[in-house]
């Protein structure tokens, strides 16, 4: 991913992508670890039992080994794509359109008051 | 020891559209909680974000008004984290591609000297929702208004050397959003403000040292204080023998301390990518040309033809062009003061209309004397019909509504005696009341003169034009 090369070494991209070094084809073999497993799971808010994490060791990094076989190509004359389709952002005018319909969309919400979303209390 | 305190600084800036970044409801300050957030912006599954054409043109104007480059093709992508007040639980912004990137500001230093802070870049991103400590049932309220207000992050070198340094960029950059029209500028509603990297080492060292991040100061003032709270600290920290910690760390005015913000342990990992929502903003030169026609005479443009044009002194010229409504304010004024000095004016808007906003907390732009009105009485000085001392009169009773100049100036009766036979007669009467003090006076004490002079003008009601009266004295004594 040429365009992500920008003048980070590989280790800061390696933890700005998500701590994996997987892009790297300098490292190998691609196996992730336990802690791998735990910091995704943490990041994704999925609860991971403890028996399953070697499963998932196994598995996961059976898919990056198989994505890593992009890396035998060539990319360095190639502009990295941000996007599939060909074209370019299209722009829309600035122009405000009144939202009308609060009391609807909280009907989804488990719990308001006084027109707030209320979320189980948030401490920083 | 000497140490060298090193910052930089990102400032967020909301971008004053009509409308979201992504979404077409409404952006104003204020609403009901909620009330203006349509399901792109309540992340509702299903829905898609459309770029808002205003925000990328207000992004162009301050990339162009910086000096930076204008990416001909910029990318959104997604900045992925957990919080209740991002519905999405992504925030869409800019990482590789940015929209503008490398400009430069010039800021003016206490010494008067210039100094140039270098802008690593500025990219569009959406704004996030609010969230409401206060006790809700023991719950957290959020309001989702704020969510997906366009705002434009300016990212600077780390090239300040001190909190005044600091202040004195953000000022700038605060002046320049306001001239570009890009950005309100209200602090209070925190349509501007910033976080500060602040990080110390000793003098003559060339690495930096490591910085803390302190988050959402939003006033001039709040920044002084937290970044010399925070310097002071470090250096005791190290000094002491202890390490700096990189973190992330509030500002509680009340103490006037940072403390950091109780801190999930692990670093920050956002893994951004492309959103695959939105496509590559391409701008041609066609376009880049189309928005750098429509700025605005810029700050230091101004500046320097006010020094030009009026010959004003820098420090002047740079109080008078802060605001763009008060520069317009000031040439107004000149245009209609017929007569009267370009710097006459200058002192009159920096002293007595600067000095009555100020204590009646009111912005240029509402003053209850127009400019045309301040000009009008500007020029009753310079074609003598009133003195300074009695105009500073007639421009309170203005301020306070009793009308133009010279209405005040009739009704009060306070029009200068210009007359010398009447001036000659107030004088003959002073000298024929007081033969002790002529006596002295002739006999040599010359400081008299003043006592003199202040005689005529309370007979007078201070009317009288001082020149006049002290030409006519020295004749008669």
């Amino acid at each position: 991913m040429p365009e992500y090369s920008s003048n980070e070494g590989p280790l800061e991209q390696a933890r700005t992508y998500g701590n994996l070094l997987v892009f790297s084809a300098r490292r190998s073999p691609l196996a992730l670890t336990p802690e791998h497993v735990a910091t995704i799971a943490h990041l994704a808010r999925l609860e991971v039992r403890d028996e399953d994490v070697s499963g998932y060791c196994d598995r996961l990094s059976r898919i990056l080994e198989f994505v890593a076989q992009l890396e035998a190509v060539d990319t360095s004359a190639v502009e990295p794509m941000a996007h599939a389709e060909r074209m370019s952002q299209r722009l829309r005018e600035d122009t405000a359109v009144p939202v009308s319909e609060r009391d609807l969309f909280q009907q989804n919400a488990p719990a308001t008051d006084g027109g707030l979303y209320l979320v189980p209390k948030v401490i920083e | 020891m000497e140490w060298e305190t090193v910052i930089g600084l990102e400032i967020h800036a909301q971008l004053s559209t009509r409308s979201k970044i992504f979404s077409s409801a409404p952006t104003a300050y204020g609403a009901e909680p909620n009330s203006q957030a349509n399901l792109v912006d309540l992340g509702y599954p299903g829905v898609l974000p459309v770029l808002n054409g205003e925000a990328v043109r207000m992004a162009v104007k301050l990339g162009l008004a910086i000096g930076a480059t204008i990416a001909p093709r910029s990318v959104f992508a997604r900045k992925n984290y957990f919080y209740p007040d991002l519905p999405k639980g992504y925030q869409i912004s800019q990482f590789e591609l940015p929209i503008v990137a490398s400009g430069t500001l010039d800021i003016m230093l206490d010494d008067g000297s210039l100094k140039t802070v270098g802008v690593t870049r500025a990219h569009l991103e959406e704004d996030a929702g609010k969230s409401l400590h206060e006790d809700f049932q023991g719950m957290t309220g959020i309001d989702l208004n704020r969510a997906g207000t366009p705002l434009i992050e300016i990212v600077s070198e780390p090239d300040m050397r001190s909190a005044k340094e600091a202040v004195a960029y953000m000022k700038k950059m605060h002046s320049l959003v306001r001239y570009l029209e890009i950005c309100d500028g209200n602090m209070q509603e925190g349509s501007f403000r910033c976080d500060a990297n602040v990080s110390v080492r000793r003098a003559g060292e060339e690495k930096l040292g490591t910085r803390c991040e302190v988050k959402n100061l939003n006033s001039f003032r709040y920044i002084e204080r937290a970044i010399n709270y925070e310097v002071e600290r470090q250096i005791e920290l190290i000094e002491s023998g202890g390490t700096v910690v990189q973190q992330t760390r509030l500002f509680d005015p009340d103490k006037g301390e940072t403390r950091p913000l109780r801190s999930k342990e692990e670093a920050n990992d956002y893994r951004y990518f492309p959103d695959p929502d939105l496509l590559p903003v391409l701008l041609d030169d066609a376009y880049i040309d189309g928005v750098r026609a429509t700025l605005p005479e810029l700050p230091d443009a101004k500046r320097a033809r006010f020094v030009e044009e009026y010959g004003l002194s820098a420090y002047d010229a740079t109080v008078l062009t802060a605001t763009r409504e008060m520069a317009d304010y000031y040439e107004a004024v000149v245009k209609s003061a017929a007569g009267a000095e370009a710097k006459l004016v200058a002192n009159w808007v920096m002293g007595e209309l600067s000095g009555a906003l100020n204590r009646d907390g009111i912005e240029v732009e509402s003053s209850p004397v127009s400019a045309q009105m301040f000009g009008g009485l500007l020029a009753r000085i310079a074609d003598d019909t009133i003195s300074g001392k009695i105009a500073k009169e007639v421009f309170e009773a203005m301020w306070a509504g009793e009308g133009d100049a010279d209405a005040v100036i009739e009704k009060r009766g306070l029009r200068q005696i210009t007359d010398t036979g009447a001036i000659d007669e107030i004088i003959d009467s002073v000298i024929a009341a007081n033969p002790g003090q002529v006596e002295q006076y002739r006999s040599g004490k010359d400081k008299l003169f003043g006592f003199f002079v202040g005689q005529v003008m309370k007979e007078t009601q201070g009317k009288a034009n001082p020149g006049q009266v002290n030409e006519l004295l020295k004749k008669k004594l």
